[in-house]
C-alpha cells in the first residue's frame, strides 16, 4: 500500500497536462486524499515542454517531490526531458504507436493514447481521458464515480456525447493497463467523509479571493507572470462585486491609480511581478510620502531581468523591503499555502488602513500557480478593520490630513466631506498637506512615517513552530517554502532525529522572536529559502537573536522541496 | 451662490512674480465659481512642477502626486468618487514627456476628468531645459546648440486619439480661458485643455507679447465647427503665425465611469464595506 503517490503529466504547451492533472487531483480530493498540483512550465503557448505534477497523499501535502511514481508521456520530448526522474520501480506511461524513440526499458507501459481516444470518442482529443484511466489503473483507487462527476462538470457544457466519450475514454485507459501492473502503487485506503470541507483551490485564486472578501474596491494591473492570474480572478468578480478593475498601461500607471484610489477612501490593490514592480517603485514612496493604504501583490519569478519567466524563485524580498526612496514604514507579507491566503489578503488591507502605509504580499510561481488542497474548518480570517477612517469631520475646513496631535497616524477622511478639503502632496508638507520647506516640520514628518513601524510589530504575528518540543536541529522558512521545509522536518524527526520548522509569515516589521521549543538541545538553526544569498536569512540574523550555521538554498527555478532540504543538511 | 473667495488658499506662493499660471488660477478659480461648485466639491491631482503647485494654491480636495503621474492617480481618484468632479493639472514636461504614455490612455479610456496643462514650452521648476514642446532650434540649458527634436502637438495627439474634448486656451485671456475651463469640466468624458502660458523668467521667445500677436478666438470663425474631427485635426496643427484658441474638437462618446457603475450609483468610497464572505467564495472550489 502506498500512502503518497506523484505523478509528473509531461507533454508539449497546449497538449492538456493541466486537464489531466485537474481531473485526478479532484477526483481524488472528493474521495478523501490530500493533493498537491505544481505546474512546470516553459514560457511559450504551443510546444515545448511542461509538466504537470501532481502529489496524491492520505496526509496533508503541499509540497512536490523531485522523483515521479508515475510518468505520463505525451510526446517524445517528455520522454527525453523527464524519463530519468521516474524512480526506479516507478512506471513511465506512454504511446509505444507514436513515439517510438529507443528501446522500451522496464517499467514503461505502452498505452496507445490515440487510437484508445478514437475508439472511445471519436475524438483525438480525449487522450487526455485516456491517459488519466491509465494513472488510475496503477493506482488501483476506485475513484471512477468521483472521475466521472469531475468530467461531467468539465464538459457538460458541451454536450453529452462529449462527456460520455470522456468516461469511455477514460475506462479505456484503465483497461489498457495490463492487470499484472495494475494496481502496482496501491494507494491506502482513505475515507470519503474526509473529503467533507475541502477544496482544491490555487494560490492565486486564493489571493484574489482573499482581496475581494476584505472588501477590495478597486484594482489595476498590467499582465506579468506569475501575478496575472490574481488580475483575472478579481476581473472575473468585478461586477458581481462593485469592483473597478482596469488593465493598466504599464506598472507605474497601475500603481499611480491604485494609490489614488486609496487616497480617495477604497480598498485598493496592484499586482505584479519583479520587473514589473521595478516600476512601481517609485509609486511605492509616494504611498509611504502620502502615508496613502495601497496593498502591492508581488508573485516572484526568478530575475534579474526578464529572467526565468515561468519558472520560481524567492529572489525579491530585499527589493521589496528596501523599494523606495527614503525612509518609510511599510509591512511585508508571504503567505505559506493556500489556507492562509486569505487570511494574509484581509490581513494586508486591514494593516494598510489601520497604519496607513503600503504593504506587500510576497508570493511567488509556486504558491501562484500550484493547487492546494484546503480544509475549509482550518481557514481563518480576519474582520474588516479600517482604523482611524472618518467620512466627515466637524468644523469647516479645519481638518489637516497630517495632524501631528493625533500621533503617528492621524485620522484620514475621505475627500468630498462636507465644508473639509484634503491635501495629500508627495512632496514634504505641513499638517495641512501644503507644500514646506521647514526643517522642523521635515524632521517631524519623518518620524511620523517611518516611526509608525514601531506600532506595527505590536500587530505581527509570531513565527509558527511545529515538530519537536527538544530540537537539535531547527529549520527556519518563510512564505511558500512551507510545506517543502515542513515536510523535511517531519522526515528528520521521522528518522530520530528531533526537529522543528520556524515558519514565517509575517515578515516585516519583525516582532522580538519567542521561541515556543526548548532551545537547549538545539545544535544548528538552518535557514532554507529559495534563492540564491538567503535574503531572509540576512534579515532575521540583522533584526532578530537568531544566527544560521548554515543556509540551504535554491534558485535553479524550481521550488524546495524536502529531499532537497535533507540532502542539503547532509552534505 | 459660491463666491470666488471661498476658494482663497492660506498657502503661500511659490510662483514668480508675473507667472502666467496666475492667470490660469484666476480663471479656473472665475469657472468653478461659474459651474456653483463647493470647494469640497472639487478633488484636484496634480504632478511636480510650478504648474503642479495650482491646487495649493486653491481651496479644494487635492492629490498632489509624482511627475508624470498624473493621469492615473487622477483615474484612481476618478473611479472611488465618480459623483465628484476630478480636476487634473500639470505642466507640459509632467503632460507629455514624463506622463507621454498615461496621456495616451487616459484619452482611450475617456473617464470623465478635466486635464489642464499649462503649456510654457520650457521646463520652469528645474530652471530653464527644453521640454516636449519646445521649439525647434530654441537654446535651452540641455539644448545649448538648439533643440533638434521637433515639438510635440499635444492638440493634434489628442485629436488622432479622439479624445472627447480638446481646447486651447491662452493664459493672457483670463476670460476666455475661464469659458474653456467651465465647458471642459461640464463636458462628460475625458478633456484637455492646453493653456498658452508665458514663463516669464526662463521663455524669452514664447513671451505674452509673443502669443498676443498669434492667438485668434475660434469662436470669430463663424463656419468652424469643432465636432469635425478632420477640420479639428487640421486645426490642431495650425501654429505660426496664427495660433487657434477655444475649443477645437468635442464629441460625445461613452465614459468610462458608464461601464462600472450603474446611472445613478453614489461614489464607491461613500458606500459601506460589506465584502463577500470568504468561506462562501472558497465553497465555489469543493
Amino acid at each position: 500500500m502506498t500512502k503518497d503517490i506523484t505523478v509528473g503529466i509531461s507533454g508539449a504547451a497546449g497538449m492538456g497536462m493541466q486537464s489531466i492533472s485537474f481531473t485526478l487531483a479532484k477526483s481524488f480530493l472528493r474521495a478523501g486524499y490530500n493533493v498537491f498540483v505544481w505546474q512546470d512550465v516553459m514560457s511559450r503557448i504551443r510546444g515545448g515542454n511542461n509538466t504537470s505534477i501532481i502529489r496524491i497523499s492520505t496526509s496533508p501535502v503541499n509540497s512536490i517531490k523531485e522523483e515521479f511514481d508515475i510518468l505520463v508521456a505525451l510526446d517524445l520530448l517528455a520522454i527525453k526531458r523527464n524519463a530519468l526522474k521516474v524512480k526506479a520501480d516507478g512506471f513511465l506511461i506512454y504511446d509505444g504507436e507514436k513515439q517510438r524513440a529507443e528501446e522500451p526499458k522496464a517499467g514503461w507501459i505502452s498505452v496507445p493514447f490515440e487510437k484508445l481516444a478514437a475508439e472511445a470518442g471519436g475524438d483525438k482529443i480525449m487522450i487526455n481521458s485516456v491517459a488519466t484511466g491509465a494513472v488510475l489503473a496503477l493506482l488501483g483507487a476506485d475513484v471512477i464515480t468521483e472521475c466521472e462527476g469531475v468530467i461531467d462538470e468539465l464538459f457538460s457544457k458541451k454536450g453529452a456525447e462529449v462527456v460520455s466519450g470522456n468516461i469511455k475514454a477514460v475506462k479505456a485507459g484503465i483497461a489498457a493497463v495490463t492487470p499484472g501492473v495494475s494496481g502496482k502503487f496501491m494507494l491506502a485506503p482513505t475515507l470519503k467523509i474526509n473529503s467533507k470541507n475541502k477544496i482544491l483551490i490555487n494560490g492565486s485564486d486564493a489571493l484574489g479571493l482573499g482581496a475581494v472578501s476584505a472588501g477590495l474596491k478597486f484594482y489595476s494591473g498590467y499582465p506579468m507572470s506569475p501575478a496575472t492570474s490574481i488580475m483575472e480572478y478579481v476581473a472575473a468578480k468585478a461586477r458581481e462585486y462593485g469592483i473597478v478593475l482596469e488593465q493598466a498601461e504599464d506598472e507605474i500607471a497601475a500603481i499611480n491609480m491604485a494609490i489614488g484610489a486609496g487616497y480617495s477612501g477604497v480598498r485598493a490593490m496592484t499586482c505584479t511581478s519583479g520587473g514589473g514592480f521595478a516600476l512601481m517603485i517609485e509609486g511605492v514612496s509616494l504611498a509611504g510620502m502620502t502615508e496613502t493604504p495601497v496593498v502591492i501583490g508581488i508573485s516572484q519569478r526568478p530575475g534579474p531581468a526578464t529572467g526565468f519567466p515561468t519558472r520560481t524563485e524567492q529572489g525579491d524580498l530585499n527589493m521589496v523591503l528596501f523599494a523606495g526612496h527614503g525612509d518609510f514604514a511599510r509591512v511585508v507579507l508571504a503567505p505559506a499555502t493556500a489556507a492562509d491566503g486569505p487570511l494574509i489578503m484581509n490581513r494586508a488591507f486591514n494593516l494598510a488602513e489601520k497604519y496607513q502605509v503600503p504593504v506587500f504580499v510576497l508570493s511567488d510561481q509556486y504558491y501562484n500557480d500550484s493547487s492546494f488542497s484546503v480544509d475549509l474548518a482550518e481557514v481563518r480570517v480576519e474582520p474588516v478593520n479600517r482604523g482611524g477612517v472618518l467620512a466627515e469631520f466637524p468644523g469647516s475646513y479645519n481638518y489637516k490630513r497630517y495632524d501631528l496631535s493625533a500621533g503617528r497616524v492621524s485620522p484620514r477622511l475621505i475627500p468630498g466631506a462636507k465644508n473639509q478639503v484634503v491635501y495629500a502632496d508627495s512632496d514634504e508638507h505641513t499638517e495641512e498637506g501644503h507644500i514646506t520647506e521647514s526643517a522642523e516640520l521635515r524632521v517631524k514628518m519623518v518620524d511620523k512615517r517611518a516611526g509608525k513601524l514601531a506600532e506595527i510589530v505590536s500587530d505581527m504575528d509570531q513565527p509558527v513552530y511545529f515538530g519537536s518540543e527538544k530540537p537539535e536541529t531547527v529549520l527556519v522558512s518563510w512564505g511558500s517554502s512551507f510545506g517543502a521545509v515542513k515536510e523535511a522536518a517531519d522526515l528528520l524527526n521521522a528518522s530520530g532525529k528531533p526537529a522543528g520548522l520556524l515558519h514565517f509569515t509575517n515578515i516585516w516589521p519583525l516582532p522580538e522572536i519567542k521561541l515556543k521549543f526548548n532551545e537547549s538541545a538545539v545544535k544548528r538553526f538552518i535557514c532554507a529559502e529559495n534563492n540564491y544569498s538567503g535574503q531572509f536569512a540576512d534579515l532575521l540574523e540583522k533584526n532578530t537573536k537568531l544566527r544560521f550555521s548554515r543556509r540551504i538554498l535554491r534558485y535553479d527555478g524550481h521550488p524546495l522541496t524536502a529531499e532537497y532540504i535533507v540532502g542539503g543538511l547532509e552534505g | 451662490m459660491v463666491l470666488a473667495s471661498a476658494y482663497n488658499s492660506t498657502d503661500d506662493n511659490a510662483w514668480c512674480p508675473g507667472c502666467g499660471n496666475f492667470g490660469v488660477l484666476q480663471a479656473l478659480k472665475q469657472a468653478l465659481v461659474s459651474l456653483n461648485l463647493e470647494p469640497w466639491q472639487v478633488i484636484m491631482v496634480s504632478g511636480i512642477g510650478q504648474a503642479a503647485k495650482i491646487p495649493h494654491y486653491l481651496k479644494v480636495n487635492c492629490f498632489n502626486g509624482l511627475h508624470g503621474r498624473t493621469m492615473p492617480a487622477a483615474f484612481g481618484v476618478k473611479m472611488a468618487n465618480h459623483k465628484m468632479t476630478v480636476i487634473a493639472a500639470g505642466g507640459d514636461g509632467d503632460a507629455y514627456a514624463e506622463g507621454g504614455n498615461h496621456f495616451v490612455h487616459a484619452m482611450r479610456r475617456n473617464p470623465d476628468i478635466t486635464y489642464l496643462v499649462h503649456d510654457n514650452q520650457i521646463y520652469g521648476l528645474t530652471k530653464g531645459q527644453a521640454s516636449p514642446t519646445t521649439g525647434l532650434g530654441a537654446i535651452t540649458g540641455t539644448t545649448p546648440f538648439g533643440s533638434v527634436d521637433i515639438p510635440e502637438s499635444p492638440l493634434a495627439v489628442a485629436v488622432a486619439m479622439d479624445c472627447s474634448f480638446v481646447a486651447r486656451g491662452f493664459a493672457g485671456d483670463i476670460e476666455h480661458l475661464s469659458k474653456i475651463i467651465s465647458a471642459a469640466v461640464k463636458h462628460r468624458g475625458f478633456s484637455l485643455v492646453d493653456i498658452l502660458q508665458p514663463c516669464v523668467t526662463f521663455n524669452k521667445i514664447n513671451t505674452r507679447e509673443w502669443y498676443k500677436e498669434r492667438v485668434y478666438n475660434l469662436d470669430e470663425e463663424a463656419d468652424f465647427d469643432p465636432s469635425d474631427r478632420v477640420k479639428a485635426f487640421s486645426k490642431a496643427l495650425e501654429w505660426g503665425d496664427r495660433i487657434p484658441t477655444g475649443i477645437i474638437y468635442r464629441h460625445e462618446r461613452q465614459v468610462f465611469e458608464d461601464s462600472v457603475f450603474e446611472s445613478g450609483a453614489g461614489s464607491l468610497s461613500r458606500q459601506p464595506l460589506v465584502p463577500p464572505n470568504c468561506l462562501d467564495l472558497m465553497r465555489k472550489y469543493a
